[in-house]
Parts: structure tokens; sequence; C-alpha cells
């Protein structure tokens, strides 16, 4: 089994704060990795030195090895890097002064993955199909993004990070600022895209239920630690950890 | 219905608060009151076409005039000065938001902050010794410069604080798909404040528009004839209003409140330009 994501005894420091403690990961390619943890325990720390946004806090300090698609995350060019990774945030945060269009296809411009117009135009309406936006907003293509509800602003977040056509997909609490109905079309469109075009995806979520709901793999995270790692199926009907027990016990009920 | 002591409060609170906004703005609308009435005549006597083209007439002479040369000379001190000091002032507020831990960038920002505090006079006596000596002449140009000198510092604090208000939300995204710090810069942060952006250039050109020392050893004082180059002398309203409003004449005081209003008419117009163009812009 080959690996897309490698992380290997990663210590991150905030400020004198040490965030991560030694986080030991493995994200097989083509599946849905769920980094499942409460607030505060590192895990958007964890998903930020995948792709190196971690660079941009003032003070963060690195230690250890994280390996995307086989290289060392630190050692190559953080831009590079980036454009082969995509991310979805917590907060929809589509770029308000471009139109819907120009959101999805800003990101394929930028990563140069099409060749001409036309190509960009179907890159941005793949993009948007593979997010479930594109019959909410084919015939408003050059609306505003802020004129959309939060959760179609979340896929059209969504459809911007898929736009670069990345192996590997991060998810920072996509689902936590929008509603149920907007939440489980996100998965959807996640499952389809690990099946179908055979992406990595990392999702973060301190909600056991999507983990089950979602995942192949499961990572507990616990005060700067990955604390239980394995199939989803497993890990939930023999937890070994006793938070791994707390927290599944109560998703079951 | 009882009125309680929070209501009485209330209501003291909010007469005294609007007694002296009121009183505060007295002299501003003295200001513009004066201005209006007295430019408008001044315009009126000679027609608004004649004003802004014909020269102002022979001191004493009892004629009317206009400020034809002066007013050319603050169109063009305004667009060179904007021309040159704008761009300038984007540049440096790019470096300052975008780099805020460089040591280079932080002596910038201690310059521009410094800069502010600068009096506009010394302005012009930098560039005088620096421009005006060596080509031995005063000119448009000299003081164009001047003016950017003088604007530079304003405009870059304004388009600093408009650039450093960009979420950091919308950064991360620009960062996420692979943007360069450039690129962030540029093609999210500026666009996402352009409104800010532009009325940060209206600061630039108001100043353009209104200052008068940083042109006194700069631009000459040609108000009686049209310039010919910008390398040459030149003359601005702002100049003809401070010479004309101290002299003996009244025929030259008349045209000093024209150039006035016509300085204050523009600026309420390219502020409205402004607005209109910003109009409409969401976020």
């Amino acid at each position: 089994m080959r690996h897309a994501v490698r992380v290997e005894s990663l210590r991150v420091r905030l400020g004198g704060r040490e965030v991560l403690k030694g986080v030991n990961l493995e994200v097989p390619e083509g599946s849905v990795t769920v980094v499942l943890g409460p607030s505060g325990v590192g895990k958007s720390t964890l998903l930020r030195t995948i792709n190196r946004l971690l660079d941009l806090v003032p003070g963060a300090r690195v230690e250890g090895r994280v390996e995307v698609l086989g290289l060392d995350a630190y050692a190559v060019d953080p831009y590079w890097l980036r454009r082969r990774v995509g991310m979805v945030f917590q907060i929809p945060n589509p770029f308000p002064h471009l139109s819907i269009y120009d959101n999805v296809a800003i990101a394929a411009k930028v990563c140069g993955v099409a060749r001409n117009k036309h190509e960009l135009r179907r890159i941005v309406e793949w993009a948007l199909r593979k997010a479930m936006l594109w019959e909410e907003v084919k015939d408003r293509l050059r609306d505003p993004p802020l004129r959309l509800s939060g959760g179609q602003q979340q896929r059209l977040c969504l459809a911007r990070a898929l736009a670069m056509r990345p192996k590997i997909l991060l998810l920072d609490e996509p689902t936590a600022n929008i509603d149920v109905s907007n939440a489980s079309l996100i998965e959807e469109a996640l499952k389809h895209l690990v099946r179908e075009e055979g992406m990595t995806v990392i999702l973060v979520t301190h909600m056991p239920q999507q983990a089950l709901r979602v995942g192949d793999y499961v990572a507990v995270m616990y005060d700067g630690r990955v604390v239980e790692h394995g199939r989803v199926t497993e890990v939930a009907s023999r937890p070994h950890h006793p938070f791994t027990k707390k927290l599944f016990s109560g998703a079951a009920s | 219905m009882r009125l309680s002591r929070d209501k009485v409060l209330n209501a003291l609170v909010a007469v005294l608060a609007g007694a002296v906004t009121l009183g505060g703005l007295v002299p501003y609308a003295a200001i513009i009151a004066s201005t209006v009435m007295r430019g408008a005549k001044a315009i009126a006597s000679v027609g608004v076409i004649r004003f802004l083209t014909s020269l102002p007439p022979s001191p004493g002479s009892g004629e009317l005039g206009g400020a034809g040369p002066s007013l050319l000379g603050t169109v063009l001190l305004t667009v060179l000065s904007t021309l040159a000091g704008v761009p300038l002032a984007f540049c440096l507020a790019l470096l300052i938001t975008e780099f805020p831990e460089n040591p280079v960038s932080r002596a910038l920002r201690a310059l521009v902050k410094g800069l502010l505090e600068l009096p506009t006079i010394v302005a012009g006596m930098v560039v005088y010794t620096l421009v005006v000596v060596p080509m031995g002449t005063p000119s448009i140009l000299a003081g164009s410069l001047a003016l950017a000198i003088v604007m530079l510092p304003y405009v870059t604090t304004h388009f600093e604080t408009y650039l450093s208000s960009v979420p950091r939300l919308y950064r991360e995204a620009g960062y996420a798909i692979g943007l360069s710090k450039a690129g962030v810069a540029l093609r999210v942060a500026a666009p996402i404040v352009r409104k800010g952006l532009l009325v940060g250039v209206l600061v630039g050109v108001s100043r353009a528009l209104g200052e008068t020392a940083p042109l006194l050893f700069t631009l000459g004082s040609a108000r009686y004839y049209y310039p010919s180059s910008v390398l040459g002398p030149g003359d601005s309203a702002s100049l003809l209003i401070y010479n004309f409003a101290m002299m003996p004449y009244p025929n030259l005081r008349e045209v000093a409140w024209g150039a006035a209003l016509t300085i204050l008419a523009s600026y309420l117009i390219i502020s409205l330009i402004v607005q209109l163009c910003v109009r409409g812009v969401e976020a």
C-alpha cells in the first residue's frame, strides 16, 4: 500500500507552546483518512503542515518529517507543494471580488492545469459538478459568490480546490459552519472523489459520526498526539485508548 | 408614562452631543458658504468658461479676469504627482503589509510614519536643492515631485490600513491554491479592498489639489502666461490664492475667491465620481 502522506515524529511549537508532541501518521493513497479529536488538540495545525500553510504563522517551529507524495514537504518549494494539495477551510472563504466562475477558474489558472479557455471552462464545470454545485449555479456563473448560501459557498470552495486537480485534498472541519443537508452533500462529494478520481482525502473533524460516515481510516488525536490509528470500522468497534472509547460510545448512542 | 432616570440621562446626552456636533460644524459651514457665495460671484461676473481659461487681470486695473494658467497648472501638478506618488505608495504599502516582520519593511513603516509629521515646506526645500538648483529653474515637474513627497505617507498609510484589514481567511485561501506572496497581495488582498484603495488615491489627489507650501520654492509663479513645458515654471490655484488673497487689489482677490471655489468644486466632483465608481461593489 502506497502512502500519499507520511508524518514522522512531528513536533510543532506555536509561540512557545507545544501543539504537536510527536505525531506519527500514514495516509494511504486513494482513501479518506479522518483526523478526529476535540478542539484545540492540534488537528488543524497537523493539516497545515501538509501543505505548509503553517509557514504563514509567525513563530511556528516545525520538527520531524512530513512526506507528501514521496517528497520531503519541508525540502520542496512551498508554492509548488500547495499547488498539488487542495484545501477547504472551516469558514467558507470564496474570494468576494471574483464571480462564482472565476473563484474556480483562478485556482486552475494558478496551477496551470488548463492550456486554453476551452479547457478552463471544462475544468470549472467538472469541478463544480464534482462539488455537487453545478446544477445550482450553472445559470449564474457571473454572480458574486456572496449571494450563495453558506453551504453553497463551502461547496464552491471545494470546487475551487478541485480545479487545481490535486492528488490530495485537505479539509479542515468543512461542515462545522453549515447545515446538515449541505454537509451531507459535501460528504457525498468526498466519497465520489475517492472512488472515481482516486483522490486522497484528509478530513479533520470533531464529530465521530462523520468519521463513521465518510472515513476509510481514522486517526484519533488527543493532546497533540495521534493516540489511535486504523480502519474506521476497527477503531470504532474495538477502541483501545480510553479517549477513543468515550468518543465512539457517544457516537453509537 | 413615567420618565425613568435612564431616559432623562439619554436625552440629556443626546442633546449635548448634538449641540457639540453642530457647534463643531459651524466653522466648516462658514468656510463652505463664504467660498461658494463669493467664489460664485467672482466666476459669474466673467462667465465660467472665461474664468477657467483667461488670464488674471492686471493689478489695480479694476478689470476682472480668470485663473486659466494657474488652474491648468493645478491639473498638471495633480496628475503628475498622483502618477508618481500613488504607485510608489502602493508598493510601499504592499511591502509593509506583506512582510511585516522584515527589518527593511519595518524601517520603511517607521519612515512613512515620520514623513507624516514632516512640515510640507521641507519637502519643497528638499526638491529645491535636488531638482530646482540643478535644473536652474523652478518647474511644474519639480512642484509635482514635492507634492508627491507630501502625499506619499498619507496615501501609503491609507493603503496600508486597507490592505492589512483583509481577513486572514482570504489570504489563506490564496496561498492554499498556490499563489505567491505577490499573487496573494495583487490578486486577492488588493482587489478585495479596491474601494478603500480608490479612497486612498482620492486622499492623494485632494492633497495635491490644496497644498501650497511645497510649491513655494519649486513651482515658480507663471500665472500671467500658459506654461509651454512641464520642465518650466508654472503656477497652481493654491499659490494664486495665497498670493492674490494678500494683495491690496479687490479685482485680484475676486480671482482668488473664484479659484478657491473651483478647487472645492473639483474636489467634490472627483469624490462623487469615486463614490459612483465604487458603488455596487460588494465587500
